[in-house]
């Protein structure tokens, strides 16, 4: 006999209780590992789909706000607000080696939404540095073609012998690209002037992607477009953190739900133990009249609530991996689904640092809920405590 | 032979508004080997007086010395040293542990002691073979007689070896046939050296014993 055999029969005496303490713990340290894990993976693509835009900066309406920039790493449709004109007259700054406009809107295919994106064919080409693995890709002359994403033709079965029909206008597929890992991969391309055409955008576009000659003087170039337009410009940095801005206020939102997850664990075992305590009482008295000091009984009661630690901290860490990439795109779509939709997220591994802290969260939740019905218990008189019959 | 309890001037009071002396000025020697019976009515200070012996409850004056050890001065975690290494307590109520086997249960108290696995069930063994429950070995209380049960309780106060045990109406919850068993078991290992102190209203338990010590009202009678 041992201790910790002794304190495992105890738990097996009472094993609906037992599971149900560990239940409130584990949802607690599942919502916090689904939250940093999806955080974490989150900021993760963040910087690679930034990295992936291929421009220096991009030009914006005034308006925007981080919302919108995240739109744009995610593939999302966006208003339109800069004029053309604005347009051309930024095209015509010093230095600027590629302005391209873009128009992001959505069609339907199979009566599930899909991105359409109107670009410069060899403008997007240069700064995507796309390959095609199906077909052709677009001419500047080409106007009802279109050439997919690789998820798209694959989602859609769909291939350079179809057709596709976006805003009752018949476009022929020229080509399909080959796999970006990005959410390049979820749009359909269309050329930039038949898109403004067939949505009605009123000489306006959504935003413009532009490269520099020297990246070092690209304070000079951003005050030279804002003087001839009337528009933000936004750096591949700024749009970084701007968009980590949104992830980390959705997470401290977030937190305040976990934070009430854990308290309710937290009064769980509190409960769970104290209630022991009242159980035990007589046991309690029958170690000590056999011996049991003080510090016997304290460490019985706390081997418990450190094994409900352990395993809610482990179990937590384990529910929480899955529903990250299962079940909180689904309560909070806005912010997260359109993470969940490119197929890099599959590969995503698990976070020693993150598994670390739940397991040490957890410890540290359980013990110090039980360290009050532990030190009650231990300082139990024993003649008391073998009163109660 | 020598004294292995002297208790000197041994008082008890119970409450602080409403005051009730449950010993008054007690006075008794015990040399090692002897086996004492302690009787008396319902409330007489019997099991006080076993209370005060183990340690497990505080007296309000007076000294109790054990083995030489004055107990009386002892704080707590001295008191829980003392009971493990040299007294086994027997209860009415057996108080085994539900969730344990037999042989767990005797284990228990040599785990408190910090005896090792291996001596833990060796010594396990040896005891539930003398106590004729060898095959019991693996049951849990509630598939044990009320006999087999203070017998499991017995091995218990034996298994770390102690000089002085201490029955608490050891027989008070069996029938006749089963507590005369039980009265063998404690007359045999009376025998093999060990200092009983029984306290108990079962006169025909007390004749077994050397000396049979009456109380009455907080005070030894005889």
């Amino acid at each position: 006999m041992n201790l910790m055999k002794f304190v495992f029969k105890y738990i097996m005496r009472r094993k609906l209780r037992f599971f149900l303490t560990l239940l409130g713990i584990t949802i607690g340290i599942a919502t916090i590992a689904g939250l940093f894990l999806l955080g974490a993976e989150m900021e993760t693509q963040v910087y690679s789909r930034a990295n992936a835009l291929g421009s220096d900066a991009m030009i914006t309406p005034q308006h925007w706000c981080s919302y919108e920039y995240v739109s744009v790493l995610e593939g999302e449709q966006v208003g339109e607000a800069i004029p053309i004109s604005d347009f051309e007259n930024i095209s015509k700054v010093d230095g600027l080696l590629i302005t391209a406009p873009i128009i992001v809107k959505s069609t339907g295919i199979d009566g599930r939404p899909v991105t359409v994106t109107g670009i410069n064919p060899s403008q997007m080409l240069v700064l995507r540095n796309w390959k095609t693995k199906e077909g052709q890709y677009l001419n500047n002359n080409d106007t009802y073609s279109v050439i997919l994403g690789s998820s798209i033709a694959e989602k859609f079965n769909l291939s350079i012998t179809d057709t596709l029909i976006i805003r009752e206008n018949l476009f022929n597929i020229t080509g399909v690209l080959e796999q970006t890992n990005t959410n390049d991969d979820i749009s359909v391309y269309i050329p930039f002037e038949t898109a403004a055409k067939i949505y009605n955008t009123k000489d306006k576009i959504s935003f413009v992607f532009i490269r520099v000659d020297d990246i070092s003087r690209m304070d000079e170039y951003i005050i030279e477009i804002q003087n001839v337009a009337n528009v933000n410009v936004i750096t591949n940095s700024q749009i970084i953190e701007e968009s980590l801005d949104v992830i980390k206020t959705v997470r401290n939102a977030s937190l305040l739900m976990v934070i009430i997850a854990i308290i309710a664990g937290f009064f769980g075992i509190v409960n769970t133990m104290a209630t022991a305590v009242n159980e035990r009482k007589r046991e309690i008295g029958i170690l000590k009249s056999l011996g049991a000091r003080n510090s016997f009984i304290f460490k019985q009661f706390l081997i418990e609530t450190f094994i409900i630690g352990f395993l809610g901290g482990f179990i937590g860490y384990i529910v929480g991996f899955i529903a990250s990439y299962s079940i909180l795109p689904q309560i909070f779509p806005a912010q997260y689904q359109s993470f969940q939709t490119t197929a890099n997220l599959s590969t995503s591994s698990f976070d020693l640092n993150i598994f670390i802290f739940c397991i040490l969260f957890s410890l540290a939740i359980a013990i110090t809920a039980g360290l009050y019905p532990a030190w009650r218990a231990s300082k139990l008189p024993p003649v008391e405590a073998m009163r109660i019959v | 032979m020598f004294d292995i309890l002297v208790i000197s001037k041994l008082t008890k009071i119970y409450g602080t508004k409403v005051k009730t002396k449950a010993l008054d000025n007690i006075s008794l020697t015990v040399k090692q080997g002897e086996l004492i019976a302690i009787t008396g009515e319902s409330g007489c200070g019997k099991t006080t007086l076993l209370n005060l012996i183990a340690g497990l409850d505080y007296p309000t004056s007076g000294i109790i010395k054990i083995d030489g050890i004055e107990t009386t001065k002892l704080n707590d975690q001295e008191l829980a040293i003392l009971r493990s290494n040299k007294i086994g307590i027997v209860f009415q109520f057996f108080n085994l542990f539900p969730i344990l086997t037999a042989t767990e249960n005797i284990e228990l108290a040599m785990m408190i002691a910090k005896k090792s696995e291996d001596s833990q069930q060796k010594r396990a063994m040896e005891l539930l073979k003398m106590m004729g429950l060898a095959n019991k070995a693996k049951s849990k209380p509630n598939e044990l007689s009320g006999g087999e049960q203070q017998r499991v309780a017995i091995a218990r106060a034996l298994a770390n070896d102690t000089k002085l045990i201490l029955m608490d109406e050891p027989t008070g919850n069996l029938d006749s046939k089963t507590s005369q068993d039980i009265m063998k078991y404690i007359k045999n290992l009376n025998k093999d050296g060990k200092t009983i102190i029984i306290a108990t209203h079962d006169q025909t338990l007390a004749k077994f014993a050397d000396r049979i010590i009456i109380m009455k009202d907080g005070k030894i009678k005889k």
